[in-house]
């Protein structure tokens, strides 16, 4: 099912191709952008990206300024006082540069870290706080507890209405070589080509070894690692993670509408331009998360007994 | 029954029924009969219209006329007549060459009932200036004012508010569900195979229904009855051929018809030319003349658009229509046409395989089985009584991938309808066509809907196996009052209701980047309402016309998709549409020439069109994609000499509703090891949608033709014309990811374009 969305450039290139050859030009002419938009600006003044998850980390948030059209570099934001409730207990975070336990080379501007390890209650509503520029903001998303699995009988959970969705996170370590390898599918009968597309910004000339289905779980082991085994040669000693993790419906649905706007945009599948959801108040934007995460390992010879492949 | 008696009480009340004379009235040369011809009894200023059948009838005292038959492009003949009983006169006209060269926008004037449509003349198509050379029906009728379209490459007519899937299309009565080929830059009407187009903008009476803004009826050319001949054309983008003919001398004839396009015939597609798109039009129809009072037609109609690329995707559709047509003449006051109509249009996307994939297909359409009735009544000079029935067999294949076989979108539903109106003139002063349709939409056969709850999340699947499962049934009043306050002067006042079974969903506006299906009415989806109130001023002179035109309409149940809708292989597709009120206003005027070396009109339309559909997008009420405020139109054509003519058109328009980007957000869709990515998008943030708009349109088409007189057995013509003479970059879109400062780049269309066009005709 999730082909269809490798079709993704295929089609771009047709509207391309059909904008250039056959229904326009774009002969570097230039247009004023304020006679387009008249001059029209945004009055959010900050953007959220980040999350918790139920593994303890030092969990990261960053902070961002909205940018203009007329500028190209997004902007970081400093200084902002971040917190985190998670039922009664409150957890501070430090922006990274300032973060004592943060190595050097993590210390960027506007990324605000947890001054220490914590994680995520399931069940437990899960509350941020900043305040920054005189106003304080809130963003807040209940934890919803993922189902365990494990790899003789992955157990897959299908849409329900108003319930949450489970995601499938895929690791796969290669013990020979120093690469590593992430997939994974946000699993429902819709929307499980979601996370497909995403590996395509982490390596595309790569994108087709991340074929995979999640119709079942046995299509969507064989189909995965037949086609990493083919091309990758993943050797029986191979370790392979999986992770599978809880995402609120509007979590999802903030993931998808973001994808909307990005890589799947102006085709013939695309919507009309809208703006993503956030669940930031007081004229933020952005997605605050908090999702739970089950992890199995195993390795790769035992996985390819268990989906009968032959080594 | 109360309607029928009430109808018959005022046909009765102005009745004074002495004889009848009825007939057909047909072209001299071809034998083809002609639509919409003037017939006048002198003295009396009673008179009649030929049906769109050629077919007429009067009913006068007994007493002695002289029958006036007149028809614009033809020599009047006057026929004397001693009337004393029923009487038959089938009367042919003679062309008159010199004003068939002439441009002509026809209104038929001898009874005001009939200028609620427009008849526009195939000579006066031929005279516009085109973008490709290709004559096009569609083009010319938005040139209309209260017409607009939303820039090049769109064969979308928006018409006085209404969304562009409002308009009832028909070839030989069956509709056409997709006018375009190459994505809307040509329509699917040849303009050689076509012989009459009728236009009713907005208010229309009761024997047309299904759409809720206008008809475009267009009618095939019968065949020539008496002589062979063989006519054709070539222009920039396609090459055209008919051979037409007598099967039976006056009793049976013939017309073939095909059009190709020439693109595809000298290139393939190739690394240098990825994309080649390619079309073709066939017609075809025949007819026989069993006896006086019965004659038999049948045509077809098959276009195919091919868009083929090297190796991206493939996009095919098609539409077949078919037409099987007995008129019969019940009695000399009285005409039935009973008709079988087929319709299919496909639609196929197609991405070819790959390595790690099948291919994948993706295909819409619908298929259309229709039987009707019309019955037409002469009851006498002031009063005519129009009633039928029609049954349709829908099947809406609306949205369907190979991916998501397991989903079977197909949809079968019957639509039934039934219409009386009396069309009667009162006196000299008031004249109505008056009357009601009842319709009926009923979802069939196998289904499978989904039930959603308040916040649209799918609670209960409904399988439907037989019989139907869901119906919905709609009264629709038409009311026009015409006021004929002089000669010169006349009012008109409407009221029409008008109701709608099926509508396009679409992504964008322009076809060619667009997902769009055609959605029929189910269990989630109602049928659109539309109330259109109407009032119209008429000033016409011997040189100069002069109309306007002010309306407004609420349509209830317009449908939109929500933000970020999940368009292709959701099985909760119905979840991501909410419906709503869209209302819409405005008024035109358009001032006419008719006569002299020059001729030509000048238009002004403003109109606004509104949605209301509560929690499609951030606010509840947003413009219309197609709220397109002003809309200027000017025609001129001026005759050198009897040979040369020039003709230009100029058009500006506002330009269209948009929602641009005002700037950008980051955003890292990740869940714990997913944070790797190095992904760091750049996200759009959006004003409200459709609270942009494009910049004002504009542009100016020149055509200079080369018009011979006709020889004994040929005749040529060459047209030569420019598109966008003055070469305004008219925006079609913007590469926001293409800024430079404070620039955007700009999509546009190309922008002069040269042209030609050469056309023949051998007897």
């Amino acid at each position: 099912m999730s082909t269809k969305y490798l079709y993704i450039f295929n089609i771009k290139l047709m509207v391309i191709t059909l904008s250039l050859i056959f229904v326009s030009c774009e002969d570097s002419y230039y247009e004023d952008i304020s006679k387009i938009t008249g001059n029209k600006k945004t009055n959010a003044e900050i953007v959220i990206t980040g999350g918790i998850t139920s593994e303890m980390e030092y969990h990261e948030i960053t902070l961002t300024k909205p940018m203009l059209l007329n500028e190209h570099s997004i902007d970081s934001i400093s200084g902002a006082e971040v917190n985190l409730k998670i039922g009664d207990n409150n957890y501070e975070f430090i922006e990274a540069i300032n973060h004592p336990n943060i190595n050097s080379q993590q210390k960027r501007k506007g990324t605000y870290v947890s001054k220490n390890l914590i994680k995520g209650i399931p069940g437990a509503v899960h509350t941020l706080t900043i305040y920054y520029s005189g106003k304080t903001y809130t963003a807040s998303d209940i934890m919803g507890e993922v189902k365990s699995f494990d790899f003789n009988s992955i157990d897959l959970p299908t849409k329900s209405g108003g319930g949450g969705y489970d995601s499938l996170g895929v690791l796969v370590s290669p013990l020979l070589y120093q690469n590593t390898f992430n997939f994974g599918a946000i699993e429902s009968s819709i929307y499980h080509w979601f996370a497909v597309d995403t590996i395509f910004g982490y390596d595309k000339s790569k994108s087709s070894l991340y074929y995979f289905s999640v119709v079942d779980q046995q299509g969507l082991l064989s189909e995965m690692y037949s086609e990493r085994i083919s091309q990758l040669s993943i050797g029986m000693s191979y370790k392979i993670t999986v992770k599978k993790s809880f995402i609120s419906q509007q979590y999802e649905n903030y993931l998808i509408a973001v994808l909307k706007e990005t890589y799947w945009n102006n085709n013939l599948f695309s919507t009309m331009p809208a703006n993503v959801p956030t669940n930031l108040s007081t004229g933020g934007l952005g997605y605050f998360y908090a999702s739970d995460i089950y992890t199995q390992t195993i390795s790769a010879r035992e996985l390819m007994l268990l989906i009968n492949l032959d080594e | 029954m109360f309607a029928i008696l009430f109808l018959l009480f005022c046909a009765k009340a102005f009745s004074n029924e002495k004889h009848i004379i009825s007939g057909y009235i047909s072209d001299f040369d071809s034998g083809e009969e002609l639509i919409g011809c003037n017939i006048i009894a002198n003295l009396t200023g009673l008179g009649t219209i030929s049906n769109s059948y050629g077919f007429y009838s009067l009913t006068l005292n007994e007493d002695v006329y002289v029958l006036n038959f007149s028809f614009i492009g033809y020599y009047n003949q006057e026929i004397r007549i001693n009337l004393t009983k029923d009487t038959l006169v089938n009367v042919k006209l003679k062309k008159n060459i010199l004003y068939l060269d002439e441009v002509v926008i026809t209104s038929e004037k001898s009874k005001q009932i009939e200028n609620i449509h427009k008849t526009i003349s195939i000579e006066h198509i031929k005279m516009l200036p085109t973008a490709f050379g290709e004559h096009d029906i569609i083009k010319a009728i938005q040139l209309e004012p209260g017409v607009k379209n939303i820039g090049e490459g769109s064969s979308g007519l928006y018409i006085r508010g209404g969304n562009r899937d409002q308009n009832y299309v028909l070839i030989d009565e069956v509709p056409v569900y997709n006018i375009s080929h190459l994505y809307g830059f040509v329509s699917v009407f040849n303009p050689d195979i076509i012989k009459n187009v009728k236009f009713y903008n907005t208010a229309y009476p009761a024997q047309f229904g299904g759409r809720v803004s206008s008809v475009i009826d267009t009618k095939m050319k019968e065949g020539n009855r008496n002589n062979y001949s063989v006519y054709g054309g070539v222009s920039i983008i396609a090459s055209r051929l008919t051979v037409t003919g007598p099967l039976i001398k006056e009793r049976s004839s013939f017309v073939m018809s095909a059009r190709k396009s020439n693109f595809d015939l000298f290139v393939e597609p190739s690394e240098s030319i990825s994309i080649v798109p390619s079309f073709y039009d066939l017609n075809g129809k025949i007819n026989y003349k069993i006896n006086r009072n019965n004659h038999l037609f049948f045509s077809v109609y098959h276009g195919t658009d091919f868009i083929n690329t090297l190796a991206s995707f493939n996009n095919k559709w098609y539409n077949t229509t078919s037409t099987l047509r007995w008129n019969h003449i019940v009695n000399n006051n009285a005409f039935l046409n009973t008709t079988v109509l087929y319709s299919k249009y496909k639609n196929t996307l197609t991405l070819p395989e790959s390595k790690n994939t099948k291919p994948y297909t993706w295909q819409t359409g619908v298929e259309d089985i229709n039987a009707k009735l019309d019955f037409t009544w002469y009851f006498n000079p002031k009063n005519t009584i129009r009633l039928g029935v029609n049954s349709i067999l829908h099947d809406y294949t609306p949205g369907q991938s190979n991916y998501m076989e397991s989903i079977n979108s197909n949809m079968s539903a019957i639509e039934s309808s039934a219409y009386i109106s009396n069309e009667i003139e009162f006196n000299n002063i008031f004249d109505a066509e008056y009357g009601i349709r009842f319709s009926m939409f009923q979802n069939t056969g196998n289904a499978k809907w989904y039930s959603f709850d308040e916040n649209y999340l799918p609670i209960k699947i409904n399988i439907e196996n037989k019989g139907v499962w869901n119906t919905y049934k709609n009264i629709e009043p038409r009311v026009i009052i015409n006021i004929n306050k002089s000669k010169n002067n006349s009012y008109r006042v409407a009221y029409t209701r008008a109701s709608q079974f099926v509508q396009i969903l679409s992504n964008n506006a322009y076809s060619y980047t667009a997902l769009e299906t055609w959605m029929p009415a189910s269990a989630n989806i109602k049928p659109l309402i539309s109330n259109n109130f109407l009032s119209s001023y008429f000033w016409d002179r011997e040189k100069i016309m002069f109309s306007t035109t002010a309306y407004y309409r609420l349509i209830n149940n317009q449908i939109d998709y929500i933000d970020h809708a999940i368009l292709t292989d959701n099985p909760y597709i119905d979840g991501e549409i909410r419906s709503g009120k869209a209302n819409a206003y405005g008024f035109e005027f358009i001032l006419t020439k008719k006569t002299g070396k020059t001729k030509g009109s000048v238009s002004y339309a403003f109109s606004r069109a509104q949605y209301t559909i509560k929690g499609a997008t951030s606010k509840d009420t947003y413009p219309a994609p197609y709220d397109i405020p002003h809309d200027i139109k000017v025609q001129i054509v001026h005759e050198f000499t009897e040979k040369i003519k020039i003709s230009a058109f100029w058009t500006f328009t506002s330009g269209r509703p948009a929602t641009f980007p005002i700037g950008y957000q980051a955003g890292f869709p990740h869940i714990g090891d997913l944070a790797s990515f190095d992904w760091q998008p750049q996200i759009p943030i959006y004003s409200e949608r459709n609270s942009g708009q494009f910049p004002n349109y504009h542009r100016l088409d020149l055509a200079l033709i080369f018009d011979p007189p006709a020889k004994k057995k040929t005749k040529h013509n060459l047209t030569i014309g420019v598109y966008n003479l003055y070469a305004k970059r008219n925006p079609m879109g913007y590469n926001f990811n293409n800024r430079i400062g404070d620039k955007v780049s700009v999509f546009h269309f190309f922008r002069v374009i040269p042209n030609f066009s050469y056309s023949f005709k051998f007897n």
